[in-house]
């Protein structure tokens, strides 16, 4: 018994005449046992097309000389209306321009009407094309369908993630809440206690509050830091950067930090570099990081040993390194392990937390790289153990390096970054600028900047998809307007955003004049890398232009007029000097003026930038070498500044300025 | 001469609410108490205090709506709120609603009568000015 049912193939002849497509029909009906014709006849082009609109064929039979036919052209036609079929186009005299013409517009074969007798086979080959084709396109909606139900389960299950995730982070701030309130009555009572208010207390009595004190703000410590990590992984934290020194930061916490060793009997001595460079970074942060690293050297220090803490600058490195060092033996083998290879992977350790691991150094990492330094633990040779971080100084440029530099080393969510530039009227109240400064904290994620220009500029360095900055600035603009919908005071002010320049880290051009994150590499470059004064009164654009610079290996200083500009030329002998024109005070040529008088800058090579052509004639007669007119590429400015400075490496006197007008 | 300062205190919770009063009698101040943010409201506009401590999370009104509603009304705008809360999510909000001060619990009791002090020095600033 034969249990395979036969295929049914449909057929369409299209054929002129009645005689050729009765003697088709004969041949196909005897071709094969395993397969069934379903053949139907039409014999001019527009019942053909009628047909093909109501029935769907497996293959068609096309004679491209029957009635109503354009040739090529009709072929053409109903090859693109129909996708599915196979079309098998029979000539009625061998021409292999046609032919070809056939095959190119979508004809699977072609066949002249000598070969009539071997029609059959050819049919029959195409019908087979056509039946694979059909089992092909039922399998292909059976996985398509199985890969619907796949995804819809997936999205179920990412929905019912992102809801429990979410009642999670709620759960986390509520305990953390909850505890607050507590805590807060047991801390105040204590002190009433220890403080004498409720009547006198001996020494004993006292000092045994303060350990109840300690412990509670260690208990208010670890609540936060619950917190955070909690708003860390739920994307959530925010951070709230700015221009900071470190003696403030410890002066901030030098309560905390004193009862925390009094309590130890030990002694905390504090050593501060002198003209320490002022940093960029939260605060309140890296307060909490040096009281969580305070606290771990002191649980390995005896009592009446000292622990110390110790801020010195980096500059080579624009950074501010911070110790915290006991004179205990070195950390035993398996500790040191532990910690060190904690800090020195990334971000691995987020979710994945070994049992010796305490959470305090773990929250510690994270503050740290979220605030662009790196931390390590080193046993010394002189015998200590020794607790390093860093914290970038505030250079606008060289922390925006940075930021890219780890954006790319780490391959975070974003394939790219952008500079914005957020700026509000200038007769905006200034209490409504501080409120824009916070809205703008609050509504970029942690691990994005913003840099404040002056009262009123902003710049905002952002990871985006690459060519996405667009959407950037119309969620800030969204932003703005929810919280104007809740506010009950004035409105935030309308922002002007502009975006200022872009990065892809898919990019290998970009990638190869962005420091590769490698810190021996960035020293290496950094010792060489030429100095590059720039100046313009327009801040925005002066620091934008920096940040590209910096990315590009250039060692960039900036002035925001010329008198200071004229000042830092002769303090710093830059490289080369890209000066505005129009400038309050003494504008760009009187500076060049100046520069060339004296002898020291007599040489330095100088770009003049400037919006207006007729500046140029004087910026030439003054001895500038490039004259840039505004607006430029930010590629045009790098071009101009790689060729300043080469020309300058060969140090001959430029007796021929070459001038370039840059439109 | 000299007058005492009056602060009001709104929290809910009588435990905190005794704290901050026994501290800021004892840095000098005359404290009004108010158990909600409804009572809080009334009691600003029928006595007029010179600062106000305000928790936000309290039943009947919270402290946000109350600190909107002072912010509306003329008779009390123009008094300095600091507010208390033991939520760091409130603090971004607090400041937009147009507290000029906002603490997190546990707090050290230096910062909330620093706080007091800068609200009221501020507030008496701003009034020289205008």
């Amino acid at each position: 018994m034969n249990n395979v049912k036969p295929a049914i193939v449909k057929v369409l002849l299209a054929v002129g005449d009645s005689r050729t497509s009765e003697r088709l029909r004969a041949a196909l009906s005897h071709a094969d046992a395993t397969t069934v014709c379903d053949v139907c006849c039409e014999d001019d082009l527009p019942s053909v097309i009628k047909r093909m609109s109501n029935n769907s064929y497996d293959v068609i039979l096309f004679d491209l000389s029957m009635p109503g036919s354009e040739g090529v052209e009709s072929l053409k036609t109903i090859c693109d209306c129909n996708q599915t079929s196979s079309f098998v186009v029979l000539l009625r005299e061998h021409d292999q321009t046609i032919e070809r013409a056939c095959l190119a517009s979508g004809a699977d074969d072609v066949i002249s009407e000598s070969q009539l007798d071997d029609v059959a086979p050819t049919l029959m080959r195409w019908l087979e094309t056509s039946l694979d084709r059909q089992k092909m396109s039922l399998h292909f909606k059976a996985r398509l369908e199985e890969l619907e139900c796949h995804n819809a389960r997936l999205q179920h299950e990412n929905d019912r993630s992102s809801e429990l995730s979410q009642m999670v982070q709620q759960f986390v701030d509520d305990v953390s809440h909850e505890f607050r309130t507590p805590l807060t009555i047991i801390g105040e009572f204590t002190s009433f206690v220890r403080d004498g208010i409720d009547g006198m207390i001996n020494k004993q009595q006292r000092d045994h509050l303060d350990v109840v004190a300690s412990g509670v703000e260690d208990l208010a410590s670890i609540v936060n830091d619950m917190f955070d990590m909690n708003r860390l992984l739920g994307g959530s934290l925010r951070l709230h950067r700015s221009e900071c020194r470190i003696e403030d930061i410890i002066e901030q916490i030098a309560a905390t930090l004193e009862r925390k060793v009094a309590e130890k009997e030990i002694v905390l001595k504090v050593v501060i570099d002198e003209a320490l460079p002022k940093v960029y970074c939260d605060p309140g942060m890296i307060g909490r990081v040096i009281v969580h690293l305070v606290n771990k050297v002191s649980e390995s220090t005896k009592p009446g040993d000292t622990v110390e803490l110790q801020a010195q600058a980096d500059l080579s490195q624009w950074q501010v390194a911070i110790h915290v060092s006991n004179n205990r033996r070195h950390l035993d083998d398996e500790e040191f392990e532990t910690i060190h290879q904690r800090f020195r992977q990334f971000d691995a350790s987020l979710r994945l937390r070994p049992k010796r691991f305490s959470h305090g150094l773990e929250i510690v990492k994270q503050f740290v790289h979220l605030n662009l330094g790196d931390i390590d633990v080193k046993n010394r040779l002189d015998g200590r153990h020794v607790f390093s971080f860093t914290v970038p100084t505030a250079d606008i440029a060289k922390v925006a390096a940075r930021y890219l530099n780890r954006q790319k080393a780490t391959k975070r969510e974003q394939s790219g970054a952008c500079l914005l530039a957020v700026s509000i009227a200038q007769e905006t109240d200034s209490k409504l600028a501080e409120e824009v400064d916070d809205f703008l904290q609050e509504t970029i994620r942690c691990t994005d900047l913003a840099f404040r220009i002056d009262a009123r500029t902003w710049l905002l360095m952002m990871g985006v998809e690459t060519g996405d900055s667009n959407a950037m600035m119309a969620r800030i603009d969204a932003a703005r307007d929810h919280v104007n919908q809740s506010r009950s005071g004035p409105s935030l002010p309308v922002l002007h955003v502009g975006e200022q320049d872009t990065w892809d880290f898919e990019d290998t051009e970009t990638a190869s004049t962005c420091a590769d994150g490698n810190d021996q590499q960035r020293l290496s470059d950094r010792t060489t890398a030429s100095r590059i004064l720039l100046v313009d009164d327009d801040r925005h654009i002066v620091e934008a232009a920096a940040v590209r610079l910096q990315t590009c290996g250039y060692d960039v200083i900036t002035a925001y007029d010329g008198e200071s500009a004229l000042k830092l030329a002769m303090q710093c002998l830059p490289d080369a000097i890209v000066l505005d024109v129009r400038m309050p005070g003494i504008d760009g040529l009187n500076t060049l003026k100046r520069l060339r008088q004296q002898a020291a800058t007599s040489q330095l090579p100088v770009a003049i930038m400037s919006g207006s052509l007729t500046d140029k004639a004087m910026a030439i007669e003054l001895g500038a070498q490039y004259f840039l007119k505004k607006p430029y590429e930010a590629q045009t400015l790098i071009r101009a500044i790689d060729s300043l400075v080469s020309d300058s490496c060969v140090s001959c006197p430029s007796v021929d300025p070459r001038i370039e007008s840059c439109a | 001469m000299y007058r005492q300062k009056t602060v009001l205190v709104v929290e809910d919770e009588p435990m905190i609410a005794r704290v901050i009063g026994i501290r800021l009698r004892n840095a000098g101040y005359q404290t009004i108490m108010a158990g909600d943010g409804y009572e809080g409201v009334a009691t600003a506009i029928n006595h007029g205090p010179d600062a106000i401590v305000m928790d936000v999370r309290m039943p009947v009104k919270d402290g946000l709506t109350a600190l909107a509603e002072l912010q509306a009304n003329d008779a009390t705008k123009r008094i300095p709120v600091v507010m208390l809360s033991a939520s760091l999510v409130d603090q971004a909000t607090a400041l937009n609603t147009g507290a000029r001060f906002f603490i997190t619990k546990p707090y050290e009791h230096k910062t909330l009568r620093a706080a007091v002090n800068a609200a009221l020095t501020e507030c008496g600033k701003e009034l020289v000015g205008t």
